[in-house]
């Protein structure tokens, strides 16, 4: 720089949104006669602008990585014509992406591609980005790549796990901003109406676009809670989310859905627990709540798997449900159904399953259960037995569950699990 | 789906953008008062761009006319065109940033040589300033630094980068 450092000090300032009216002025005339500092002053531009779109997030450690993603850059613009969509191409430079996963989409597991925008018509994709998140999509959907650190779902769902390598990660709709703490959460928006957040671990800070502003998230989620923000209203809690695979990630909406909804009595305006719907997941190891996802259903030891209850739809609860003296939850079902309550058997039975429900003499084992909470009577990791009840209803309808606490129950006890398999 | 001529104008639209990008995203930095600003800017810029590209004018010139009148709306929405520079400079600087010949791959490639040959705590600092999200009081307060200093040292590192970008290129035009 050939500028005195008076001059570039007022570059800086000027540049930085930091200079004062007048100060701007005098840098302004000092470039009306100074070809010097326009040289000067546009080359600090241009190197500015320039780290801002090459600096990507720093890959944790994991080094030779890196030069990977770097050397597929020179592709990029032949890339995005080949593989992914260019609705909003300019959004950003092509970000680099390594498919991990694909259903019914014309990419393989292990290509590696630059994309500014993915559309899919259906099926699934799942990639990882250069800064560790890994994303699912559902088609339909289209989600533009702004960064590895940044995407804007312009529609359908995503869901991203962000690991420990990138926190700070941002999903964008037409609505809302989610920012990741560490975590895996899912977002699902439709056409510039609403979007739904949802997450599965750690937490995320979700920015109505009013209050991106003040900076000030309109609500911090964690773990378990589920909540649809409209561009008016203030974020209200997402009773029911589908699931997928692990209850883990978010699933399409189906016709075909034995239930179609599933809601409580809760009226606490800070509660956000979701119920997650996982169509035909009932399985070894299948989760048993929406939080602490450590806790899986398994079999009776030296049992297998009771046939009457495998690829039953599970209805996830949450944990903190056992301790509702009054709670109701009300499914709703489509078609005639084989509904299935699955007991702790340490607690009394409630009187609301005496009456309407029947012993199926079947029994599952949810666990392990850690040092937290430990219920009475349970080893550290232990399982927890349930007996499984049933009750067929012949028609479409409202089915109504109670609390899993008799009258004379005790605190410590698992919460009920719930499943729903079409009745033949 | 995109017909064929659709295609055939994407294409021919994405070689010439891509080609002045980084000219580009230089001079619409120089107009507007902050990164974000920058930014949001050059998107918009490259919408209207895509929306209007026919290929009757000179792509560079035509793209910088554009930028410019993108920046001043932008400012002016915001209020904030106060801190603007007039007319006259503003065609100086538009002048000067279309002069330079090089192609946004060269000044990028150069930039990106410039910052491997930073002493390591000097490219990790502006690796973390510059990742998304960043905000600067709460990297000094990690770093033990005040803010100011802070931005004494990227204030200086970006004028070694850009000293260190203008040979390269020179020397690469010397050899050409």
């Amino acid at each position: 720089m050939k500028s005195s450092d008076t001059q570039m000090e007022l570059v800086r300032r000027y540049l930085g949104g930091e200079a004062t009216l007048e100060e701007a002025r005098k840098l302004e005339s000092m470039l009306a006669v100074d070809a010097q500092l326009r040289r000067d002053y546009l080359a600090y531009a241009r190197v500015e602008a320039g780290l801002s779109s090459k600096v990507r997030p720093k890959l944790v450690k994991a080094a030779p990585r890196r030069s990977v993603w770097l050397s597929w850059r020179p592709l990029a613009a032949a890339a995005v014509v080949i593989g992914c969509g260019m609705a909003a191409w300019w959004q950003s430079t092509a970000v680099a992406i390594e498919v991990l996963a694909a259903k019914e989409v014309n990419f393989r597991s292990g290509d590696r591609l630059s994309c500014r925008t993915i559309e899919l018509e259906g099926g699934e994709l799942t990639f990882r980005l250069s800064s560790g998140a890994v994303v699912d999509l559902a088609g339909p959907a289209s989600l533009a790549l702004l960064s590895p650190m940044h995407v804007r779902l312009a529609g359908g769902q995503v869901t991203v796990d962000v690991g420990d390598q990138a926190k700070g990660f941002v999903v964008d709709t037409t609505t809302a901003r989610v920012v990741d703490l560490g975590t895996r959460f899912g977002v699902s928006t439709g056409v510039a109406t609403s979007t739904d957040v949802a997450v599965f671990g750690g937490s995320v800070e979700v920015y109505t676009l009013g209050a991106l502003a003040d900076r000030k998230p309109d609500v911090k989620l964690v773990e378990g809670e589920a909540v649809r923000l409209d561009k008016s209203h203030a974020p209200t809690r997402l009773k029911m989310i589908r699931v997928g695979e692990g209850g883990q990630k978010l699933a399409a909406h189906s016709h075909a859905d034995v239930v179609s909804g599933v809601t409580d009595n809760v009226i606490e305006d800070s509660f956000r627990g979701f119920y997650g719907l996982m169509r035909g997941g009932l399985a070894e190891g299948s989760p048993v709540y929406t939080s602490g996802h450590t806790r899986t259903w398994h079999s009776m030891p030296g049992e297998t798997f009771p046939v009457e209850l495998l690829g039953a739809d599970v209805i996830c609860t949450f944990s903190q449900d056992r301790r509702q003296p009054d709670l109701e939850i009300s499914l709703m079902v489509e078609r005639a159904s084989d509904v299935f309550v699955m007991l702790d058997t340490r607690a009394a039975i409630p009187e609301w399953v005496q009456r309407e429900f029947s012993d199926t003499g079947l029994h599952l084992r949810s666990g392990p259960w850690g040092v937290l909470p430990t219920p009475t009577g349970v080893e550290e990791n232990g399982y927890v037995t349930h007996a499984v009840w049933k009750k067929t209803v012949m028609q479409p309808g409202v089915v109504t569950l109670g609390s899993p606490e008799s009258a004379s129950g005790r605190m410590w006890t698992a919460m009920y699990g719930i499943a729903v398999k079409e009745h033949r | 789906m995109m017909t064929a001529a659709e295609n055939d104008r994407h294409d021919r639209f994405l070689r010439l953008y891509v080609e002045h990008e980084e000219a580009l995203r230089g001079f619409v930095r120089s107009l507007v008062p902050t990164l974000e600003d920058a930014r949001e800017v050059m998107q918009q810029t490259a919408a209207v761009l895509w929306r209007k590209f026919d290929d009757s004018a000179d792509f560079r010139p035509w793209a910088f006319g554009v930028a410019k009148f993108e920046a001043l709306a932008f400012l002016r929405d915001r209020a904030r065109d106060r801190h603007v520079f007039g007319d006259e400079v503003m065609a100086l600087l538009e002048a000067e940033a279309m002069e330079a010949a090089r192609s946004s791959e060269q000044e990028e490639r150069a930039l990106e040589q410039c910052l491997q040959k930073l002493p390591v705590a000097q490219r990790e600092l502006v690796e973390t300033a510059y990742a998304p999200g960043v905000r600067m009081d709460e990297l000094a307060r990690s770093a033990g630094r005040t803010p100011m200093a802070l931005y004494k040292s990227l204030h200086r590192i970006r004028m070694t980068l850009a000293d260190c970008v203008q040979l390269t290129l020179n020397q690469k035009e010397e050899r050409a």
